[in-house]
């Protein structure tokens, strides 16, 4: 059993006046350990499959199991409390809280956990990426911008999901930056996270294990970064 | 970090909207008690002051009258059936329900007496509770206080030729008149006013009274009140209200509170919109910041939680710095709006209520934004969904 599957997946929008399909019939398997991209042009629907993998977006038809849950059979708080214990999420624009410090940022998602020892594990999540405790002190302005990535891959880290889910995660950092972004999530998916990325950048997608591209809504190939990859 | 950290942490980042709230709850709080403080003043300074304006409710005997005339000229009338008032009936009206609004009871014995063979009406009374009730009197010699004093209207002293000093006979009694009475301009003018005691000696009438005046006050209940409490109590006796300064005051009071009740609400609307206008616009700049911590897994509970958490933080300041203003500014503003001298203290219930309002108008107004950002999805964290 892969840790995501997605089944026959559709997704509409707007009224019975205005229907624009994003995605027909997706389906698709994940396995833990395994770094796959989802590539496409802007307007392609890769962005709202990364929000349905994400427990984020009920499809209009299909199903999504995550380690063989039926996601969309559960309630809102349920998915709420799914996300949390099984997806970590990397935003665009890395998306870090401005008035929390970066180690208060990686502690979000533990915020509403009753328990000891948050800070604790925010901190060694942050050294995991190699921030260390004086550094975490500080907002997100006052750290580079390869700090602030690596506080978002901690933050995604931090409860240890078995699913990271990045959604253009170095469309606005410099290639230097960029890189150490994609380093840290090749290394997540080495240690055995099922990580997903969406790019439109053919660039990143050098060390991922797999690339599924969509094309208006549908899954156009999905294989090796060789064979799907589309020139930059 | 809990949720009460993001709370707080929002509250200092948006310092203009934190500011804006802030200051509507203060004012709010600092207007509304400052206006309830100086109600409370007025009427405790009424409830003081009540024997300044004199009796409010008279009781005299239950009688019969039979007016007559014949051939279609008045003839005078007949009284019949009367039963006398005691000394006995204070400790009646002291009985009743509202025995502790009751202020003074002033006794009073009405007999005609002869002095160097002229006429006068005379009044046996009690001189404490007499000169206690009748503030407005300015007594020119000594205020009479023992049993051979007698004191005398403007009019009666001039027409009998006494002053302050003077000794004359009464019944076969001698008193000396200790003070005269500057006008009043009523029937006090004509009267000779001895002590009760000797007067009932005097015409025979041992323990007799013709008639009561009482002080009455009750902030929370109207004075006809009391009257049908002491009617209740000498159905032999005939209790009438009297309309007095007290009454316009307390007819002045009571509008005073009704302004200052719809003044309140009216803060307390023009707050709630503000509260609510404000949340709603903050929720809507943050939409972003919820979709990221939906995201991460916070259930729509906890992003509730977040948001009133952040206004009543806000409430319960403003709530303590409000009364501390109305602490500080109800005193002058009683003194200033209603001449009460002496003002109402904040009680610790009285600030209890006071937060627990403030806290609860603020969480009242916060409900519908807090929902509104409770419902926001996740996918916002994602822009381009």
């Amino acid at each position: 059993m892969a840790l995501i599957e997605v089944d026959g997946v559709r997704k509409e929008y707007g009224d019975a006046g205005c229907r624009v399909v994003a995605l027909h019939e997706v389906s698709l398997e994940v396995e833990a350990g395994e770094y796959a991209a989802i590539m496409g042009p802007s307007g392609s629907g890769k962005t709202t499959l990364l929000s349905i993998l994400g427990a984020m977006n009920p499809p209009t038809a299909g199903s999504l199991r995550i380690d063989g849950i039926d996601v969309y059979d559960l309630s809102q708080e349920r998915q709420a409390d799914l996300r949390r214990e099984y997806i970590g999420f990397v935003f665009q624009q890395l998306e870090l809280v401005p008035y929390l410090s970066a180690v208060e940022n990686v502690m979000l998602p533990l915020a509403i956990l009753k328990e000891r020892g948050k800070r604790e594990r925010a901190l060694e999540a942050l050294a995991r990426v190699g921030i260390d405790e004086q550094k975490g002190r500080r907002l997100p302005s006052e750290l580079s911008g390869g700090e602030q990535g690596r506080v978002a891959i901690a933050r995604a880290v931090v409860n240890d999901p078995p699913i990271i889910l990045a959604d253009e995660p170095v469309g606005s950092l410099d290639t230097s930056t960029g890189r150490q972004i994609l380093d840290q999530l090749r290394a997540l998916a080495d240690s055995g996270h099922a990580v997903v990325m969406v790019t439109h950048n053919p660039d990143s997608t050098a060390d991922v294990d797999r690339v599924i591209q969509i094309l208006d809504g549908s899954v156009s190939c999905d294989d090796g970064p060789k064979v799907c990859a589309i020139p930059s | 970090m809990r949720l009460s950290s993001i709370a707080f942490r929002n509250v200092r980042r948006h310092l203009w909207r934190s500011a804006l709230v802030f200051v509507v709850i203060a004012a709010a709080v600092a207007v509304v008690t400052s206006l309830y403080l100086v109600t409370r003043s007025a009427e405790r300074d009424l409830e003081n002051k009540v024997d300044e304006y004199g009796a409010n409710i008279v009781v005299v005997p239950r009688s019969e009258q039979l007016p007559l005339s014949y051939g279609g000229v008045q003839v005078g009338g007949l009284t019949y059936d009367v039963e006398p008032l005691h000394m006995s009936d204070i400790a009646v009206i002291r009985g009743i329900k509202n025995a502790e609004n009751i202020n003074l009871i002033a006794p009073k014995l009405v007999e005609s007496a002869e002095i160097g063979g002229q006429r006068v009406l005379s009044v046996g009374v009690d001189w404490t509770s007499e000169l206690s009730l009748k503030k407005w009197w300015t007594v020119v010699g000594t205020a009479p206080s023992g049993a051979t004093d007698l004191l005398l209207g403007d009019r009666a002293a001039r027409h009998l030729s006494l002053g302050p000093g003077d000794s004359v006979e009464v019944r076969g009694e001698r008193f000396v008149v200790s003070g005269v009475l500057e006008p009043t301009g009523t029937q006090e003018d004509d009267l000779l006013f001895l002590d009760l005691g000797v007067a009932q000696r005097l015409w025979e009438r041992p323990g007799e009274v013709s008639f009561f005046e009482v002080s009455a006050w009750c902030a929370t209940c109207p004075i006809e009140d009391i009257n049908a409490q002491i009617s209740a109590e000498m159905p032999y006796a005939r209790v009438s209200a009297v309309l007095k300064a007290a009454e316009s005051r307390r007819i002045l009071i009571s509008q005073f509170r009704l302004f200052t009740l719809v003044l309140s609400a009216l803060m307390v609307l023009v707050g709630c919109l503000i509260v609510l206008v404000s949340t709603l616009s903050s929720v809507r700049a943050r939409r972003g910041e919820i979709g990221i911590f939906r995201a991460v897994g916070y259930r729509r509970q906890h992003i509730f939680k977040i948001i009133l958490l952040e206004n009543l933080a806000l409430a319960l300041l403003g709530g303590v710095v409000g009364l501390v203003v109305a602490a500080i500014v109800h005193a002058p503003m009683a003194k200033a709006v209603a001449q009460v001298r002496e003002t109402v203290a904040l009680s610790p219930g009285d600030l209890a209520i006071a937060l627990a309002a403030s806290l609860l108008v603020v969480l009242a107004s916060s409900l519908y934004p807090a929902g509104r950002a409770a419902a926001l999805s996740p996918t916002l964290a994602m822009k381009r969904v």
